[in-house]
């Protein structure tokens, strides 16, 4: 049998086992917190598990190993920066956002402001921040798809997107919050698996030892030592610091891990699931160093490049060298594995951005902004939340078509950025300071969303010689993550718009908010375990 | 995890409080010394402890961009001071992660529970009064 038909029936054989989860899953979904929350009935480990699959995606599997098997320790920064940024969730944000909110993240940035701008803004951004990271996990599949099935050139990496977009797509519009997270724990489960076991083969290939790991990759990337030392990928001090800034503060302003800690009863059980989270995603990325370096020794330079020039398809490769090698038996079983597991991956993140990206839509804008919040229909609110996520998707593949041929891990490196430029400060501003008002939320937002934005389109991955607009002249803005300029400015918009308004109801409601954030009074409980029947009487918002 | 005892209900759709449940929150703010204390408490861990994990982990970029030579030093076989500094961090993280949660389990989560269990019993008997 060859690789194509074996990874193909491997495939089909997960695609049909996910959509059996997400269809059990829909028939779970009944009330709108089920579809949003999953009833708040998820634990504190099920829901770090989830935070696990919600997280690591295609950027953490294929992006990382792709960049360290291309320049050595350079891309090993990622993983470090990518595990720190849970310590600002836990620390600062993730219980007393369960305390203070009931579905989408702008609840929690609303709740003392004038709900229609903040909630305007709030969607999106969350809209905004979830295309940009389903950009790279679409770059990613396309790249999977296209090497297993052997595709060559521009048309077929696009059509390859394309396919695997719509696929995508769909389980969430059907699963809801529930089959979501379901999916989530499957894949973090396949993916813990298939690294365990990826990394464990790589090191007995040399012997159990690290160190000699470490030294056939340095003389095979070419490089010799320069590989074992940073410089190779990164040799500005001020890109490395905005990339850090980026990474460590952008997790804390992604609406969709955020949201998922409304799927867990308490804020105890919120903590639980971030130290959950902690000890796998950790787990996982020290295990990058074997997927990085293996490949880099293993595979080699040349031969992951022909792949994927960003180096995406280095961790799928590894497994095909480590089976046996091409068109050996062997090397194509791991391969339809390996290639499996890192499609579950980009699935259940693509799941979770989508029902995030699409529930802030509904509940946010439709819900509390057109409707102004009155006469609460479900059952509109979930179809409009259907809706949107077919949109979303669609405009996802379409920019993505543009971006393939980019590492993943970078692309998802921008998608923190802007998180941490847009959503970070109105989140802490919220949280921690009494005087902060809707002007300055609303600012905060806009201008950390478009400033972003803005610096990556005139930035070097898009405009002058290295990008795709205006090749013959030089990008108007020097660094690739826009970190270290768009993450102050945004906290600056926010600060300027506080001090250039009043607003005494949020300086009241602060304290409100304080004693509930802090102790949990009036949290949102978990629903009943089967469904409790939707309440029908609506009251409208006191503020 | 322990249930919350029941609740009176409130918006359907922003989950704000009711306005009694407001006005119990509010007013105790500024005046019981346990919701001062838990501020306090709250405010002296929270913001060192970013600060902290924040310079820490920092400097590693910070020392990629400025001296690659000191990260490429090799202290044993190909281990360079830049890799063992990188997986440093991740033990940085489980540390600072450890600690929080055995802090916010003895030093918060007793007095956020009592603070909150003698809010309710405050509201019960605010609206007993009303009635």
């Amino acid at each position: 049998m060859s690789h194509q038909t074996l990874s193909l029936s491997l495939f089909v054989l997960f695609v049909i086992l996910t959509l059996g989860i997400t269809i059990w899953a829909s028939r779970q979904t009944k009330t709108a917190a089920d579809f949003y929350s999953a009833g708040r009935r998820i634990t504190g480990w099920q829901n770090g598990v989830a935070i696990s699959g919600d997280y690591m995606s295609a950027a953490s599997f294929l992006g990382i190993a792709g960049l360290i098997s291309l320049f050595g320790y350079d891309g090993f920064l990622y993983s470090v920066g990518w595990l720190v940024a849970y310590l600002t969730v836990l620390i600062l944000v993730a219980e007393l956002l369960r305390n203070s909110g009931k579905y989408t993240m702008a609840d929690v940035l609303a709740y003392r402001m004038r709900q229609r701008p903040v909630r305007s803004a709030a969607a999106l951004s969350t809209v905004g921040v979830s295309i940009v990271y389903l950009i790279a996990q679409m770059v990613g599949a396309g790249a999977l798809v296209k090497l297993l099935l052997g595709l060559e050139g521009d048309a077929a990496a696009i059509l390859a997107i394309a396919g695997v977009g719509v696929l995508m797509i769909v389980y969430v519009t059907f699963g809801g919050m529930i089959g979501t997270t379901w999916v989530q724990i499957v894949k973090a489960v396949l993916l813990m698996a298939g690294t365990l076991l990826l990394s464990f083969l790589v090191l007995a290939k040399f012997g159990f030892s690290m160190n000699k790991m470490f030294a056939d990759a340095a003389t095979a990337s070419g490089k010799g030592d320069a590989f074992l030392a940073p410089g190779l990928r990164f040799t500005s001090t001020i890109e490395l610091v905005s990339l850090g800034l980026a990474l460590v503060l952008g997790t804390a302003g992604l609406p969709h891990i955020l949201i998922r800690f409304y799927t867990v009863p308490t804020a105890q059980a919120a903590r639980k699931s971030v130290i959950w989270a902690i000890g796998i995603i950790g787990g996982f990325y020290i295990l990058t160093t074997f997927l990085g370096f293996g490949a880099a020794a293993l595979v080699g330079h040349e031969a992951i490049t022909k792949a994927d020039k960003a180096g995406n398809m280095a961790g799928p490769l590894l497994a095909q060298v480590i089976g046996g090698g091409e068109g050996s038996f062997g090397g194509d079983l791991f391969l339809a594995f390996i290639a499996a597991v890192a499609f579950a991956t980009i699935l259940a993140v693509v799941a979770g951005l989508t029902i995030t990206a699409s529930s802030s839509f509904a509940h946010d804008f439709y819900a509390n902004v057109m409707r102004r919040g009155q006469e609460r229909d479900e059952q509109a609110e979930v179809r409009v939340a259907r809706i949107t996520a077919l949109v979303i998707g669609a405009i996802a593949i379409v920019l993505a078509s543009f971006a393939r041929g980019q590492n993943v891990a970078f692309l998802v490196g921008l998608a923190f950025a802007v998180a941490a430029s847009a959503n970070l400060p109105t989140i802490l501003f919220s949280l921690y300071w009494k005087r902060f008002t809707t002007s300055g939320a609303v600012t905060g937002i806009l201008v950390g969303l478009f400033g972003s934005l803005l610096l990556v389109v005139i930035g070097p991955n898009v405009m002058g010689p290295k990008g795709l607009i205006f090749k013959g002249s030089e990008p108007l803005f020097p660094l690739e993550n826009p970190g270290i300029v768009s993450i102050p400015l945004g906290f600056a918009a926010a600060w300027l718009g506080t001090m250039l308004s009043r607003e005494p109801a949020s300086e009241e409601m602060f304290e409100e908010l304080r004693v509930r954030s802090l102790t949990g009074l009036g949290a949102e409980q978990a629903e009943a375990a089967p469904a409790a029947p939707a309440r029908s009487s609506a009251t409208r918002p006191s503020g | 995890m322990a249930n919350y005892p029941r609740e009176p209900s409130r918006s359907m759709t922003t989950g704000r409080l009711t306005r009694e449940e407001a006005v119990t929150a509010t007013e105790v703010v500024g005046k019981d010394p346990e919701m001062v204390e838990l501020e306090r408490r709250h405010r002296r861990f929270v913001w060192p402890a970013t600060a902290f994990f924040l310079v820490y982990y920092m400097s590693l970029n910070v020392l990629a961009g400025t001296s690659p030579g000191l990260m490429g030093t090799k202290l044993f076989g190909q281990f360079t001071f830049g890799y063992l500094f990188a997986l440093s961090q991740f033990l940085m993280a489980f540390v600072v992660a450890w600690v929080y949660s055995r802090w916010a389990a003895t030093r918060i989560d007793p007095l956020a529970t009592d603070l909150r269990e003698k809010l309710l019993r405050q509201q019960i008997k605010d609206k007993e009064v009303s009635e």
